[in-house]
């Protein structure tokens, strides 16, 4: 529109500028003299894609997103008062009006609830780490906790929409695509962006496709989901009676039959959809050797724990996506279900703990070990926080907890990111941020910058609007940078 | 007098009363003092000097390339000699202006001189041919020679004039290439050299150097510099004032002592601060920035400044576009590192289709390689000597390669490999001390390395730069194995099948039983391929292995149904929610997961569950199976009893068997159970079976005293 405005207002158009032409030629030396951006719009079609803006720090990444919302309260951010005020209700000073959920909004008192695991503080950081996360504790000096993050979302849905990809309404592109957007593919034979899930015993919330959709960038960014049982990759091996060499010759006829159509009918659907083949055939030939976890090491297997050996679990996806991280794949997304912890919440994360806490600090292991932490970022973390209020019954040993977006604990690890660190604090209620408040925005934008992106830079011009992941917000976090 | 006449008589009788001036003041140089309005004078200097440069380049250009035309005109006389009296007068005017100019501080003195000297030679050398110009007027070359020289002349003077406001090589300097300062990174920077040096170059070196020494102070080393010069040693962290030279950068600037002296560019305040906080600290020459505390003000004001290591500043020119992209291939990627970066990564994929070309083909642009990734790929020990070439790597990538570390030694040269990982070689202790004198190497990667824990320790006390990071063993640690895990898929056997058992984990040994028993370790069957079931039966297995604590155990039942009802009636109704299809349920082969509310259960809770088979055909039966679920949580229970009948007429039935199920005495996990009733052969045409559900339910558990449910999907008749 700057530019339209612009254009009108030297009153150029081709009748005018050929009429005098001479006169023209200087006058659009003096417009660009006057404007610099008249003849260099910084416009996404100029925007160089596939190369990092600046040196990156991390060159993939690997989330493991915990499902439903980890309570902050009972793994990373320890509020002894609370224990003390154990039952009391929430001061009105302290919740400062903060909305509620549907399922706590008849709810008369909010009474406190004290963490009933016990805390113990661990690494150079000092780090408040409870028991059910004993190995996470073990690597402790490699992660950077931040226990300031917040959002504005309150249900699940927007929430992971809204961590995702940047907005809390749908239709958006999810960060792996951006990044497949922004800088491709590190291995050909592989995609850019893939996708595991898993299920744990604990409350579940749904997780579905929205979340890693391309949104309104090409559908060749969109993540690829990798099926959780004994083969990820369904159809991968060509039936039986058509060798490898059937299978390229098909293929080139297919893709010049599609040629014909794209040429047709311009639909930039149909070359994705050639591109996709060329990438299921060069699948054919990477992903058996990924997926194949019998000549893992015992040691691995130990580090892991044998739970890694049956596919669909958590462990089993954290090994996955090593090695996809390894060969390559530049966003490796895991989601794991049932942290959503409304009742009986102690019982419920000991049991979603066993099932992850081995796996995730097995990768941070794993990576380090083969020299590939300082440029892989992995991060761990769930959409928003829980209330330090109980919902629903509440007695010494158990209680349940709601939804709380105002503060919320993840961690980071690798890839840039300061190690041993805890950055950001909660009042002693764990209810508000009192310093270094991360918002999902600024979250976002960190990431997108160790990843060598400039995140107001990569950008998409849709029905003519400029879309960011980081929307129109978001700032660095350069205190958390290495 | 005409107006013109007079003013060359005044301008040539100036002249003289102006040169002696100009002679005067260049004699008695040390001992003027110019009053304050002879300085203003003096600064219109820039002013004036643009007239005699111009007209005695005139003439040198009307000499020198068109006297012959012009010299036969009748005005050429007089023009000639206006031009040179102008070009006198002007030039003795700028040359008095340039010498008030000269007495202010802060111009460069060995610029300064060479102006000077050549600049006040002009006036003299004017006024002087001016004299002689009649008798030279016919004699055309020695003109020509004149003003050649004075051109010459104008154009050094000129020259160094502007070296003095300018600095050297100003016309150049968009084109020349600058010969970058390596920047360090600053986990490698020494606080005085990175940060405090590059300042005191700046600002104070060129009056501190051994060139030119004002208060015989010295900068170019270290010694000298502590040596200090007229006033001393330059600091004393003794004093309030840090000693001389805090004190003097600390006063106000008009103080004559202030340095750097009036007129000379100035300290910032952030150079003083970073300046006096050095000398606080006891101006150490050898610090390092990583010697300091995070929470030193000099280190975060160092991580500030200079680049961490990961962002370097390459010092090499971007390979061709085409050449990298020529290099790109499935299998082999080669990229910049970051829009406009010369610096490359290389990445390799697909083992099978690496070979020792793939390496040598990156000739054109090994130089700009930084990081070299080749996990996996077939590298073998003589392939280092390709690698030697990329003298700009950072990074190198072995893992799982064939390197033995023979010839490690040949990667010494690389000047600034900084982390390699060999994780997953064969590299030994003996080969790893190579590694002790590479220059810049910061971190080493060896998981699953021949290497010890011990022996990494020794190399990381002999050489501390160096991290050697060996990872995860494991060889301790005892952990329990997952359960076997049953390939077949369907419960119902129709026709005999093979029992498939498998484990994940290799090496595990399956041991299991048929007959309702828990396994052994050592007295129970070991699973072997081909096993076949054939009946009703229920196994059971755990996995073991050595170094491994026993799994828990796999239960599974398999049913078998020799005899299907050719109808199936429900004489009594199950409950609303538990329907399923009817009669049919029993019999359809479609069994339930343990899961109530699926949909293929018949539930009862106020009646007994009476179901009426008929078979066209009479069979001959001994055993009946029922699959019940139970879930205790949701208060489904075993049926406390199944009755079997049998007879030829639905009125003319017998009981055949009965059987009792155990009832739990504890809360356990819902699961599918078979509860089985034999009995003695008899040949029927039909079946009718009574299945009582637990009317009260026991003590133990939350719902005590309620009616239990009982949940039945299939019934099989053998």
């Amino acid at each position: 529109m700057q530019k339209e405005i612009i254009e009108h207002g030297l009153n150029i158009n081709r009748r005018k500028f050929l009429s005098r032409l001479s006169l023209g030629i200087g006058s659009f030396a003096l417009g660009s003299l006057l404007i610099p951006d008249l003849f260099n719009p910084a416009d996404e079609e100029t925007m160089i894609t596939g190369l990092p803006h600046f040196a990156p720090k991390a060159k993939r990444i690997i989330y493991l997103f915990q499902n439903g919302a980890p309570s902050q309260l009972d793994l990373f951010d320890y509020k002894p008062l609370l224990q003390k005020m154990h039952g009391q209700d929430l001061p009105a000073s302290v919740r400062m009006g903060q909305r509620l959920t549907g399922m706590t909004a008849d709810q008369k008192k909010f009474p406190m609830a004290g963490t009933a695991l016990n805390f113990k503080q661990y690494g150079q950081a000092n780090a408040w780490i409870s028991e059910v996360l004993p190995y996470t504790a073990g690597i402790v000096d490699e992660l950077c906790i931040i226990r300031s993050m917040y959002t504005e979302a309150i249900n699940h849905d927007p929430a992971l929409t809204f961590f995702q990809t940047g907005a809390q309404v749908g239709n958006r592109p999810s960060m792996g695509a951006w990044l497949s957007y922004g800088l491709g593919s590190e291995n050909k034979n592989l995609p850019a962006y893939c996708v595991l899930l898993s299920r744990g015993m604990g409350n579940g919330q749904g997780v579905y496709s929205k979340l890693w959709t391309n949104g309104f960038l090409d559908s060749v960014h969109q993540g690829v989901q990798f099926s959780s049982g004994e083969n990820p990759v369904l159809y991968l091996a060509n039936p039986e009676g058509m060798n490898k060499s059937d299978r390229r010759s098909m293929l080139d006829k297919l893709g010049e039959l599609n040629e014909l159509s794209y040429k047709e009918f311009g639909d930039p659907e149909i070359s994705t959809k050639i591109q996709q083949y060329e990438m299921a055939y060069r699948m054919q030939t990477a992903v058996p050797e990924i997926t194949d976890m019998s000549r893992e090491p015992e040691s691995v297997i130990k580090m892991y724990g044998p739970d890694c050996l049956i596919p669909g679990t958590y462990a089993a996806n954290c090994l996955l996506a090593r090695k996809l991280s390894e060969n390559g794949v530049r966003f490796v997304q895991l989601y794991h279900q049932g942290w959503d912890g409304h009742a009986n919440l102690p019982s419920e994360l000991r049991g979603q703990c066993k099932d992850t806490d081995q796996a995730s600090a097995a990768l941070i292991t794993d990576l380090k070990q083969r020299g590939l932490l300082d440029e892989t970022l992995v991060i761990w973390g769930g959409e928003f926080g829980r209330t330090n209020y109980c919902q629903g019954e509440l007695t010494k040993e158990t209680y349940g907890r709601d939804h709380h977006p105002r503060c919320f604990s993840i961690w980071m690890a690798g890839g840039g990111v300061k190690p041993g660190i805890v950055y950001g604090e909660t009042d002693d209620f764990g209810y508000n941020i009192v310093k270094d408040p991360v918002h999902v925005h600024d979250f976002q934008a960190t990431v997108l910058n160790l990843m060598g992106l400039n995140h107001e830079q990569l950008i998409f011009k849709h029905l003519g609007r400029r879309y960011r992941l980081t929307d129109v917000s978001g700032k660095v976090v350069k205190n958390i940078i290495a | 007098m005409s107006g013109s006449k007079l003013i060359k008589k005044v301008a040539e009788r100036s002249l003289i009363p102006l040169n002696s001036l100009l002679l005067f003041f260049l004699l008695f140089e040390p001992r003027i003092v110019l009053p304050g309005w002879l300085q203003v004078f003096g600064r219109m200097h820039p002013l004036a000097l643009h007239f005699p440069i111009v007209l005695i380049l005139i003439y040198a250009v009307v000499t020198l390339f068109f006297p012959s035309r012009l010299r036969n005109e009748h005005w050429y006389k007089d023009a000639i000699d206006a031009l040179l009296l102008a070009a006198a007068f002007t030039a003795s005017v700028t040359a008095l202006m340039g010498f008030a100019l000269s007495r202010n501080e802060g111009y460069d003195p060995d610029a300064l001189l060479l102006h000077k000297w050549t600049g006040v030679l002009i006036p003299f050398l004017l006024y002087g041919f001016y004299l002689v110009r009649n008798k030279v007027i016919g004699n055309i070359h020695i003109a020509r020679a004149v003003s050649l020289f004075l051109a010459v002349m104008i154009s050094l003077a000129g020259h160094h004039g502007a070296v003095i406001t300018h600095g050297e090589n100003f016309i150049l300097a968009p084109i020349t290439p600058v010969a970058q300062r390596i920047i360090p990174a600053f986990e490698d920077a020494y606080v005085y050299n990175d940060l405090v040096q590059p300042i005191l170059d700046s600002k104070c070196a060129s009056c501190h150097n051994s060139k030119k020494s004002k208060g015989d102070l010295v900068m170019d080393t270290k010694e000298l510099f502590m040596k200090g010069g007229k006033d001393g040693v330059p600091w004393d962290t003794t004093k309030a004032d840090l000693g001389v030279m805090m004190r003097r950068i600390h006063m106000p600037l008009d103080e004559k002592e202030h340095m750097p002296p009036k007129g000379k560019p100035q300290l910032s305040d952030d150079e003083m601060f970073i300046i006096h906080e050095w000398v606080k600290r006891g101006a150490d020459f050898e610090k390092k920035f990583t010697d300091l505390l995070p929470t030193d003000t000099l280190y975060a004001i160092g991580k500030k400044v200079l680049p961490s290591s990961s962002e370097e500043n390459y010092d090499f020119a971007a390979a061709d576009e085409s050449d990298i992209s020529k290099l790109n291939n499935n299998n082999r990627v080669v990229e910049p590192v970051a829009v406009g970066s010369p610096a490359l990564n290389v990445s390799f994929f697909n083992s099978a289709l690496f070979n020792i070309s793939s390496l040598k083909e990156l000739g054109p642009v090994n130089d700009k390689i930084v990081e070299l990734n080749l996990p996996k790929m077939a590298v073998k020990d003589e392939d280092l000597s390709v690698i030697k070439q990329f003298k700009n790597l950072r990074r190198l990538n072995l893992n799982f390669t064939q390197i033995t570390g023979k010839t490690l030694e040949q990667l010494q040269t690389l000047p600034y490999l900084k982390m390699i990982s060999l994780s997953g070689t064969s590299i030994d202790y003996n080969n790893l001390r190579k590694l002790q004198s590479f220059p810049k190497l910061r971190t080493v990667y060896l998981w699953s390395t021949p290497a010890s824990k011990g022996e990494l320790k020794k190399l990381e006390e002999k050489n501390k730069n160096i991290n050697y990071y060996a990872g995860f063993t494991g060889d301790t640690l005892k952990l329990q194995l997952t359960p076997p895990i049953l390939e077949n898929e369907d419960h119902i056997l129709t026709e005999p099948e093979e029992l498939k058992l498998k484990h994940y984990i290799r090496g595990a040994v399956i041991r299991y039983t048929l007959d309702g028993t828990t396994p052994d370790s050592t007295k129970s069957a070991v699973y072997k391929p081909g096993i076949v079931i054939d009946s009703n039966v229920t196994l059971r297995a755990k996995a073991y292995k050595e170094g491994w604590y026993t799994s828990n155990m796999l239960e599974y039942h398999f049913y078998k149904r020799t005899y299907r009802p050719d109808s199936v009636q429900l004489l009594t109704k199950p409950d609303e929610k538990y329907r399923a299809s009817g009669g049919r349920t029993l019999n359809d082969n479609d069994r339930s997961d343990v899961n109530f509310v699926s949909g293929k259960w018949l539930g009862y809770k106020d009646d007994d569950l009476i179901a009426l088979m008929r078979f066209d055909k009479p069979v001959t039966t001994s055993s009946l199976t029922l699959s019940v679920h139970e879930d205790l949580s949701s208060q489904i229970f075993m049926p406390l009893r199944l009755e079997v009948y049998g007879g030829d007429t639905p009125g003319n039935m017998r009981l055949l068997g009965s059987v009792t199920p155990e009832q739990p005495v504890d809360m356990r996990t819902r699961a599918n159970l078979p509860v089985t009733c034999v009995y003695a052969p008899a040949t029927v045409k039909f079946i009718k079976i009574i299945v009582k559900h637990v009317p009260s339910i026991p003590k133990w558990h939350q719902g005590k005293g309620q009616t239990a449910w009982v949940f039945v999907d299939e019934v099989f008749v053998n």
